[in-house]
């Protein structure tokens, strides 16, 4: 391989991983509302970015790389339902799963919004509710193991997640309009 | 939707992310989502904001040191353990190639220049490195696992500690060179003699006959390093592949014989089709039914052949198969070294928590390659979560070194907590008597009393603090027996109608005993705590199989030098 083979091909994998790292969010946000469980998106996350590379390096440079992104990631998820029989999707119309998926995108364009808002408002809670939250999302825990790592049954861990996720979206709506108001 | 309604709907969303959600609340779930826009709405804002939540930036703002050096970590030992990848788990000279590739991409990745690349033994320039990650944090995992480490990393980051891919149905007189128990994990299995059924996840059957060495390598495919086997692949398992030496061997669903030697491999199809293809790709054949066909080391060529090989394509003798001897039980099933848990770590198996260092003053064990053992000073624990273990069988036996530096009364080594009903705890306790005791103790919750209730303590009299002991415990269905440096010291029987639910290792914590539990507040007055174990731990291994007293004396008399 000669030097500026190299090169262009140093240049197209940057190319590459500072356009996903630019859409990650919203291609994993895409994702686990599609398929609805964390561990599920996660593999499809790292699925789908195997596929993307895998057409990226094959193809001319993408013009629409979020676009295109999420529309591979479709197709991985599509062909996901056809394997996972028992799925909370499984049993929707093609209308419904369609009109989820339009939200998703909707709420897509607000994400950088939404995560600053979001960030301020997990700064809002009681160190308690930071912690279960932070250790549930952060480590990648199932409430079951964040119900055993805080000494709490599971059953009242779902109550305080449901109590801190509806005061989280609350808030996170609150700061949506203000900061639209303000613009 | 009002307001009760969508908090039963919001915490059944928690249940979806968890995918626990009952099978029976999936259709009122589904039905909301189907007919209700404001159930849509709730479900993409709660999926939309969980996704940023589990955004590993998220929380940056929050823990950022903490975050960054973690990562920073995981980068590091992500880098180390590529360069202690074990060679033999994939073809040496491709191994090879990926792994220069994945060191480059590493290295260009972390922005290090081509003249100071990433080596085990030079300083990170930590500074430069952390503003990196910093910068490329939220893409770390995925790109690791994907594209950053030459696009395949993860073949060489295959779980360390075994996952479950087949199961054995069937066995004819078999003698195996360690019993492998029913569930057969992806690791080498050798049948010195007999025959055994297996049944991969996939769906593929195979009937080996000894003497045979295969590994199971996925849900669909083996290597066969030398013996001879049957497989039979239904529609489902089309692809499944058996490696050899020399060929593989890749099924078309149908059925069809191998066998394997020294030389050569030869493979016999009886129903359908099997692709054959040489080891160095130069050549490959479609083999119909009622071929044969002979690949001889050296040569790069498939040969027709007359076989003249006997195959058993049935078992008539059907024989359950128990669960593993203890005559078998030579290696642990799971282990928790040094050098194990650096990749254990990587792999979000093993948690540490505070600040955590090695004792290099572990205790003298010939038998192991490090000398290095878990440390604790107090503030510091170790969380173990293997989520995916089951329980094998209903019995399992626990060996650790431990060592006590403090003379504190009490002193948390091991806590074990079984699905929230059962709590099993080591600890060292001095009496008023000044005499100081290893115990081990078991608490449940007896729920239909609705009590707490505590049962036999093991205990072993004027423990010495500051020196290394050998602590095994031993769980059958009836009892739990305790030994120490070898010898036999206490036993209990389980309370009756208590059944292990999770593996040992699904819920572990060294050095630390978590609030409110059931051993909390049956051995503590309100509102303490144990102490932090300030001591130290090694080679804690579980066995899944109950070792009889002359092999726990062995296993203690044989480590020492």
């Amino acid at each position: 391989m000669t030097e500026s083979n190299t090169k262009s091909q140093d240049e197209h994998i940057n190319q590459f991983i500072t356009d996903l790292m630019n859409h990650q969010t919203r291609i994993r946000a895409y994702i686990l509302t599609m398929v609805s469980n964390l561990s599920d998106a996660d593999d499809i996350h790292q699925q789908a970015a195997q596929v993307m590379w895998q057409k990226y390096r094959e193809a001319q440079p993408i013009k629409h790389f979020g676009a295109w992104a999420i529309r591979i990631s479709h197709n991985i998820i599509l062909n996901y339902y056809t394997k996972k029989k028992e799925l909370l999707f499984s049993g929707l119309s093609k209308h419904a799963m369609e009109d989820i998926a339009n939200r998703t995108l909707q709420v897509n364009d607000q994400l950088e919004i939404r995560k600053q808002a979001l960030q301020s408002c997990v700064n809002k809670l009681d160190e308690q509710d930071r912690e279960f939250i932070y250790f549930r999302y952060n480590h990648g825990q199932t409430i079951k193991n964040t119900a055993k790592h805080f000494g709490r049954s599971v059953h009242s861990l779902y109550r305080s997640m449901t109590r801190i996720h509806k005061n989280l979206m609350k808030c996170i709506q609150g700061k949506i309009i203000s900061m639209e108001d303000a613009s | 939707m009002n307001e009760k309604q969508r908090d039963v709907f919001i915490e059944q969303l928690q249940f979806v992310l968890d995918n626990q959600l009952d099978v029976q609340d999936i259709p009122k779930l589904q039905q909301q989502l189907e007919n209700d826009p404001d159930a849509r709405d709730i479900y993409v804002e709660f999926m939309t904001m969980s996704s940023l939540l589990s955004d590993p930036d998220q929380f940056q703002n929050v823990h950022d040191n903490q975050q960054t050096g973690n990562l920073l970590r995981e980068i590091v030992e992500a880098d180390q353990i590529l360069s202690h990848l074990n060679q033999a788990q994939i073809n040496k000279l491709q191994s090879e190639k990926i792994e220069k590739q994945a060191k480059e991409k590493l290295n260009e990745f972390l922005g290090n220049q081509k003249t100071e690349p990433i080596d085990n033994n030079s300083s990170v320039n930590s500074d430069r490195l952390e503003s990196n990650i910093r910068l490329k944090l939220p893409m770390i995992k995925v790109l690791a696992a994907s594209i950053i480490l030459g696009i395949c990393l993860w073949l060489f980051l295959q779980p360390q500690f075994p996952s479950q891919i087949a199961l054995l149905r069937k066995t004819v007189n078999a003698q195996w060179e360690t019993s492998p128990g029913k569930r057969l994990y992806n690791q080498p299995y050798q049948l010195n003699s007999g025959l055994a059924e297996i049944e991969f996840n996939d769906g593929a059957k195979i009937i080996l006959e000894g003497p045979a060495e295969i590994t199971l390598e996925s849900a669909n495919g083996a290597y066969l390093k030398k013996g001879k086997l049957v497989a039979y692949v239904p529609d489902a398992a089309r692809g499944f592949t058996v490696n050899t030496p020399f060929a593989n061997f890749v099924d078309y669903g149908t059925e069809f014989g191998l066998v394997v030697d020294d030389a050569s491999s030869e493979m016999s199809v009886f129903e359908g089709e099997v692709k054959v293809e040489l080891q160095d790709k130069s050549s490959t054949q479609i083999v119909p039914a009622g071929e044969s066909k002979h690949v001889v080391a050296g040569d790069h060529q498939i040969h027709d052949v007359i076989s003249q090989t006997d195959y058993i394509r049935h078992l008539s003798e059907e024989v359950v198969v128990k669960p593993m001897e203890a005559n078998f039980c030579k290696e642990p099933h799971w282990r928790l070294s040094f050098n194990d848990m650096q990749k254990m770590k990587a792999e979000h198996k093993v948690k540490a928590v505070g600040d955590f260092n090695f004792d290099p003053q572990g205790p003298a064990l010939k038998h192991l390659p490090d000398n290095q053992a878990m440390m604790f000073k107090g503030d510091n624990h170790l969380n173990v979560n293997l989520q995916e273990q089951e329980i094998d069988n209903e019995e399992f036996t626990l060996s650790m070194w431990i060592k006590c530096n403090s003379k504190i009364n009490q002193c948390i080594y091991m806590h074990h907590i079984d699905n929230f009903e059962a709590d099993q705890v080591l600890y060292i306790e001095r009496d008023k008597n000044n005499h100081t005791y290893l115990k081990y103790l078991f608490c449940m919750e007896n729920k239909q009393e609705g009590h707490r209730t505590k049962h036999k303590i093991f205990r072993a009299k004027d423990y010495v603090p500051g020196q290394w002991m050998h602590v095994v415990i031993v769980f059958t269905k009836e009892k739990a027996v305790f030994y120490l440096n070898g010898q036999y010291i206490d036993q209990a029987l389980i309370p009756a109608g208590y059944q292990i639910k999770e593996h040992p290792a699904s819920y572990l914590t060294f050095g630390y005993a978590m609030n409110m539990t059931n051993i909390q507040s049956l051995e503590l007055k309100s509102g303490k705590q144990f102490p932090g174990f300030n001591g130290s731990i090694d080679e804690f291994s579980i066995y899944q199989c109950e070792l009889k007293g002359d092999q726990i004396q062995q296993l203690y008399s044989q480590s020492l030098w």
